[in-house]
C-alpha cells in the first residue's frame, strides 16, 4: 500500500484525494464503477492536479456490514488494477482490432463476398476500359519473357 | 488522518510501469483475497496465478521453459509467433453462430392455459376465451417462414399457454414440417413444452413415434410445485409426474440403445421464494424421477402485480445463497456417485470448460434475439424472442418484428430492431462488462434490461440478473479449484447435449 | 437540496440523461454555473430525496464509465 495513501472519516463519509498525474480521471472512473453498488461516490476537485473522493454508506440493511475504510483501501488497490488494465488495453489494442475483423470477415462472409463479387463484376463489364493496363493477363507476360 | 491497511497489495506503481507489453497478450483479471488472481481472455480461455507467478507474469519473468509458462501460451495469454492465426481462428469458431440463421423457433400455438400459475408472466387466457388460437392458415405459414431461415438446423418449440388446448395445429405442423423437411433436408428437431395435464395415450404415441421431445414444468415436490402451479381441475403434480412416469416407460420400451439416451423428459423449474427454503427437497424429486439434471433458473422479473411480487419474489443475494446450497447439495450427490447436473452451470461450465457458445441464447455475446430465435405468436405476429413476445403480452409491442403475412423473411430478421438487439448484446465495450474478468462468459438480455430499466442497454452493476450471473459464474471457478469437483464438472460437460442452436 | 456537479468531471450530457431517467422519480432543475453544473431536487414523488440526490449522483458517474 502505497503510504501517500490518507483519508479523512467524518461520520458516515470518508474522503480522500488521488493524484491525477498518476491515475487518469478514466482510471478514476472505471474504479468508482465497480463500488457503485456499495457505497455513494461523488467526485470534486482540479482534474489537472487532484480529484477529491468522497464516500458515503448507502443505508440499506445489507450495508449494515460495510467498512467504509475497508471500501476505500480496496478502491485504491482497484485504481492500480486499472491502471493495468488500461496499459494491457492500450498495448492490445490493435491487434485486437485484427483479430476479430479477420474473425469475423471469416464468420459473416455474405456480405464481403457480395462486395467483392460486385467489384469482379465491375472489373468484368469495364474490362476494356483499361488505362493502367492492369487487366492485362500476367500469364502471357509470363509466357513472353 | 488515519489508514489501515487491510487490502495488502501485490501490484505497485513500479510493476505496472514496467508491464511487458509487446510479450503479453489481452487478458482480464481478478484478485481474490487469497492473493491468487484469476486471469481470462476473449477466448474463453483461464488459469490462476499466485501472486509471485501474476507480477512474473505482467513482467515478463516466468521461466518460459517451466509448465505456467507454457500453459499461458497455450491458452493465448504470451503474444508468440503462432499467437495470432490461433487467436483468429479460435475466436471465428467461436462466434461462428453468426452466420447461420435462427434455428429455434417457439410457436405459440395458443394463448389458452388450464393453470394458473402464481408466476406466469404469459397473462394467459382462460380456456374458455375464444379467439386465441392458432389457425391452420397461420400455422401454415408459420412454417412456410420458419423454413426460410439459413440455418441448418432447426427447433421447433411448441409453447403456450397450454399448447396441447391448440392439438391439431400442433399435429398438423409437425405433419407439415416434416413432409416439408424432404425437400429441404434440415436438422429438424420438435419440442412440446407442456404441463401434461391434456395429455392422452394417443397424443403420446403419436408424439413419441414423431420423436418429439418432452419438456415439462416441474416446481420440484408436491408442496413447492402446487404452491406454484395452481390448478384447479385435479393435482398439478401428480399429474404432471404421473405422464414423466409413463413416458419415460415408453421411452424404455421403444428404445433399448443409444438413443434412448437422447430421449429424455426435459424439466423446467421456476424457483420462486418458496423454492428457496425447499431445494433439498426439490432437488431430490428430480432424482427420484429419474431426471439426470435440474435447472435452477431465476425468475423474469417482470409482470407481477405487486402482492405476487411479495409472495415469490427475492434479493439477488437470496438467489445466490440458495444456489450456492443447491450446488453443493448436488455436488454431494455426484461424489456420493449419482450423476446429475445443474444445467444453469453447465451453460456456463459449456463457455468455461469448452469454449463454446451455449444453447442457452440469452449467455451468448451477442445474444440470440433475431438471429438466432424467432418467436411466433398464434396470430402470425413474430417477436425477437420468447422474451420479447412477454412483454407484448403486457402491453407493449416494442420487441415485435412483424407479422409472417405481411413481412418476408429478410423483413423480419434484416431491420433496425434486430440490429439494436445484437448492438445491446455485445458485451464488448460495455461498461462494467468491458473490464469483468468473468466477461467472456457473461451473457446480456435486452428485454431484460427494457423491461426493467426502460432501456435495452444494460444498467449499472447493481442490476439483479447481473449480479446472480457474476456470482453463480465466481462461485463454478472456485469451486472448481478442488480437482475432484473439476472432474465432475467436466463429466457434467461431456454428458450435457451439445447445443442444437448454431 | 442540490448536487454542485463539477464540469471539468461530470459531463453535461450525462447529466442531462439522469435527469431524464429521474423524470419519473423527481422533479428535478438544472442551472448552469461557469464551472459547475447546479441540479436542484425540487419534489421527490416516492421516497426520501436524501437517498435519492445519493442515487442520481452515482448513477450520473456511473454513465461516464
Amino acid at each position: 500500500m502505497s503510504k501517500d495513501f490518507n483519508f479523512q472519516v467524518d461520520g458516515d463519509k470518508l474522503e480522500f484525494t488521488i493524484n491525477t498525474k498518476i491515475y487518469s480521471l478514466e482510471t478514476i472512473y472505471q474504479a468508482a464503477y465497480l463500488f457503485l453498488d456499495k457505497v455513494y461516490i461523488f467526485l470534486d476537485g482540479d482534474p489537472s492536479k487532484e480529484i477529491i473522493v468522497v464516500m458515503k454508506i448507502k443505508d440499506s440493511p445489507d450495508n449494515n456490514s460495510v467498512d467504509l475504510e475497508k471500501i476505500a483501501d480496496e478502491f485504491h488497490n482497484e485504481l492500480l488494477n486499472q491502471l493495468l488494465r488500461a496499459k494491457v488495453n492500450k498495448s492490445n489494442a490493435k491487434i485486437r482490432e485484427y483479430i476479430v475483423a479477420q474473425a469475423l470477415y471469416n464468420a459473416v462472409p455474405n456480405e464481403v463476398d457480395e462486395l467483392l463479387e460486385e467489384v469482379e463484376e465491375t472489373k468484368a463489364e469495364n474490362w476494356q476500359d483499361d488505362p493502367m493496363n492492369i487487366a492485362k493477363p500476367w500469364e502471357g507476360d509470363k509466357e513472353s519473357n | 488522518m488515519s489508514h489501515k491497511p487491510y487490502a495488502k497489495i501485490m501490484l505497485d506503481l513500479q510493476t505496472i510501469e514496467k508491464f511487458a507489453q509487446d510479450k503479453i497478450a489481452y487478458f482480464r483479471f481478478k484478485r481474490f483475497e487469497d492473493g491468487n488472481y484469476l486471469i481470462t481472455n476473449e477466448y474463453g480461455k483461464f488459469l490462476w496465478l499466485n501472486e509471485d507467478n501474476f507480477k512474473n507474469f505482467v513482467l515478463d519473468k516466468l521461466d518460459m521453459s517451466g509448465p505456467i509458462y507454457k500453459e499461458l501460451k497455450e491458452k493465448l495469454f504470451i503474444l508468440d509467433k503462432e499467437y495470432l492465426g490461433r487467436a483468429i481462428r479460435q475466436y471465428a469458431q467461436q462466434k461462428s453462430f453468426l452466420k447461420f440463421g435462427p434455428s429455434l423457433h417457439i410457436v405459440v400455438v395458443t394463448l389458452r392455459c388450464n393453470h394458473k400459475c402464481i408466476y406466469c408472466h404469459a397473462s394467459a387466457k382462460t380456456c374458455e376465451d375464444k379467439g386465441y388460437d392458432m389457425d391452420m392458415k397461420t400455422a401454415k405459414q408459420t412454417v412456410d417462414t420458419i423454413f426460410k431461415t439459413t440455418n441448418d438446423a432447426i427447433a421447433i418449440e411448441f409453447q403456450g399457454g397450454e399448447p396441447l388446448l391448440n392439438w391439431p395445429v400442433i399435429e398438423f405442423i409437425i405433419k407439415y414440417a416434416k413432409e416439408k423437411n424432404k425437400l429441404e433436408n434440415k436438422n429438424l428437431v420438435f419440442r412440446l413444452v407442456s404441463n401434461f395435464s391434456l395429455l392422452d395415450e394417443d397424443k403420446k404415441n403419436f408424439l413419441i413415434n414423431e420423436e418429439v421431445n418432452f419438456c415439462t414444468s416441474l416446481d420440484g415436490d408436491e408442496e413447492t410445485h402446487n404452491f406454484n402451479r395452481i390448478y384447479l381441475e385435479a393435482n398439478s403434480y401428480q399429474e404432471t409426474v404421473k405422464w414423466i412416469k409413463n413416458i419415460n416407460q415408453a421411452y424404455d420400451d421403444k428404445y433399448h440403445d443409444k438413443k434412448r439416451n437422447y430421449f429424455s423428459i426435459g424439466a423446467l423449474i421456476t424457483v420462486t421464494r418458496k423454492t428457496l427454503g425447499n431445494y433439498q427437497k426439490v432437488i431430490d424429486t428430480y432424482i427420484d424421477l429419474g431426471f439426470r439434471n435440474i435447472s435452477l433458473r431465476y425468475l423474469n422479473p417482470f409482470g407481477f402485480a405487486a402482492d405476487t411480487q411479495k409472495t415469490i419474489w427475492y434479493d439477488p443475494q437470496e438467489f445466490i445463497e440458495f444456489y450456492k446450497k443447491s450446488l453443493d447439495y448436488i455436488l454431494q450427490k455426484n461424489i456420493d456417485g449419482r450423476i446429475f447436473y445443474e444445467s444453469q452451470a453447465v451453460f456456463h461450465l459449456r463457455k468455461i470448460l469448452l469454449n463454446e457458445e451455449p444453447n442457452n441464447l440469452e449467455m451468448r455475446s451477442p445474444c440470440g434475439a433475431g438471429i438466432g430465435q424467432l418467436a411466433y405468436n398464434y396470430n402470425g405476429d413474430v417477436y425477437t424472442c420468447d422474451e420479447g413476445r412477454m412483454i407484448a403480452r403486457m402491453g407493449d409491442e416494442m420487441f415485435k418484428l412483424g407479422n409472417i403475412f405481411t413481412n418476408n423473411f429478410e423483413e423480419l430478421i434484416n431491420n433496425d430492431l434486430c440490429k439494436s438487439i445484437c448492438s445491446a448484446s455485445c458485451t464488448d465495450g460495455l461498461a462494467g462488462y468491458n473490464e469483468n474478468v468473468y466477461k467472456p462468459y457473461l451473457g446480456v438480455c435486452p428485454i431484460y434490461n427494457y423491461s426493467i430499466h426502460g432501456n435495452i442497454f444494460p444498467a449499472m452493476k447493481t442490476s439483479f440478473r447481473w449480479q446472480i450471473d457474476e456470482a453463480m459464474i465466481e462461485y463454478l471457478f472456485l469451486k472448481m479449484k478442488d480437482k475432484k469437483i473439476l472432474d465432475i464438472f467436466t463429466e457434467w460437460v461431456k454428458r450435457s447435449k451439445p447445443p442444437i442452436a448454431k | 437540496m442540490e448536487i454542485k456537479f463539477n464540469k471539468e468531471i461530470y459531463s453535461l450530457g450525462a447529466v442531462k440523461l439522469a435527469i431524464k431517467e429521474f423524470s419519473e422519480l423527481a422533479d428535478i432543475d438544472i442551472e448552469q454555473e461557469q464551472n459547475y453544473i447546479r441540479v436542484k431536487f425540487i419534489k421527490v414523488k416516492e421516497g426520501d430525496m436524501a437517498e435519492m440526490k445519493d442515487e442520481f449522483a452515482n448513477y450520473v458517474l456511473g454513465l461516464h464509465s
